[in-house]
């Protein structure tokens, strides 16, 4: 499971786990087998920071997905200029443990984008597919949105934390049409 | 001072053809390979938290997309049509304010295949830079 938490500068600086603004991943412990990304936060005398297990840095995309995690929870009230809520933690445990299951080790990186009312929305738009998978604070379904561009199949369904399989699917597919020099960002 | 000509909400002096202009944060722009570059999120159109509204500018009673976004370093501006909120289902409603004379809300409930048809009919003026 990954964990993204706030943390008081202090107590990590004197740890050795803060270097700068932005610290490189660096493991955190022999005995816990975690790596730790830590970043400086907006809120003074805050540093956000998410733990990834070990065995889960493989993967090309936890990386960038655990970074942009960290931009989109350091962000305040009001962020988009219009009273957007700032994102719930909640929403961010709930996206990077849907994706630890989901995603292949392979598969692009999605961008994350935070909503209005607090938590975070999945986008991939790539390889002629559009999919967005929206997580509301204080749910535990998920908005799937799913357009394949030269089929023009689309559609648009609810799951729930059992039908995981089913995003699965949909992330194959795009993974599947991969070209060699797709490379998304986030 | 405009005059308006209201039904039901609905402001038809803001004509189907007139730009309506969003301020759009970095926030909510994410790289699209299929059509290159970047667009906009669904997000990005999605009513204020609480509401069913939504706020943009006039685009033609604004001197320049700039001051849409004066005061707001690193954010865009995504115009769309009136006549396409409508089509969606909205109404779009003067709502000057004294910072923003040409301030308006296009109002109605924002399902996704509304928040879809308006990224996919926007064009951006100013796109926003990363912060």
């Amino acid at each position: 499971m990954i964990a993204a938490t706030f943390s008081p500068v202090s107590s990590l600086a004197a740890d050795g786990l803060l270097s700068g603004e932005r610290a490189a991943a660096s493991e955190h412990g022999p005995a816990t087998q975690t790596y730790f990304l830590s970043s400086q936060s907006q809120r003074p005398g805050l540093v956000m920071s998410v733990l990834i297990p070990r065995q889960m840095m493989k993967p090309g995309w936890v990386e960038p997905v655990a970074w942009r995690v960290l931009e989109i929870l350091d962000l305040q009230e009001n962020w988009d200029s219009y009273g957007a809520r700032p994102v719930e933690h909640d929403s961010a445990a709930r996206v990077l443990d849907t994706l630890a299951v989901t995603m292949p080790e392979d598969g692009p990186p999605p961008s994350l984008v935070p909503t209005a009312q607090g938590g975070i929305q999945v986008e991939w738009h790539i390889n002629g597919i559009d999919l967005e998978v929206e997580f509301e604070p204080d749910s535990q379904v998920m908005d799937l949105w799913f357009r394949d561009i030269a089929l023009g199949e689309e559609r648009e369904l609810t799951l729930g934390q059992t039908e995981l399989h089913e995003l699965r699917t949909y992330i194959e597919v795009i993974t599947a049409r991969r070209t060699p020099r797709s490379n998304a960002s986030l | 001072m405009h005059l308006s000509n209201t039904s039901d909400g609905d402001d038809k002096g803001i004509a189907d053809d007139w730009d309506l202009w969003r301020r759009v944060s970095s926030q909510f722009t994410v790289p699209d390979e299929n059509h290159g570059g970047r667009r906009p999120s669904s997000q990005a159109f999605q009513n204020a938290r609480g509401t069913d509204r939504m706020s943009v500018i006039v685009g033609r009673e604004t001197p320049g997309p700039e001051q849409a976004i004066a005061g707001h370093e690193g954010y865009g501006v995504a115009s769309f049509l009136a006549g396409l909120a409508r089509a969606c289902g909205q109404s779009v409603r003067r709502d000057p304010t004294r910072d923003q004379p040409a301030h308006a809300l296009v109002i109605g409930p924002k399902p996704k295949t509304v928040l879809r048809r308006l990224v996919e009919g926007s064009t951006w003026l100013i796109e926003p830079t990363r912060q």
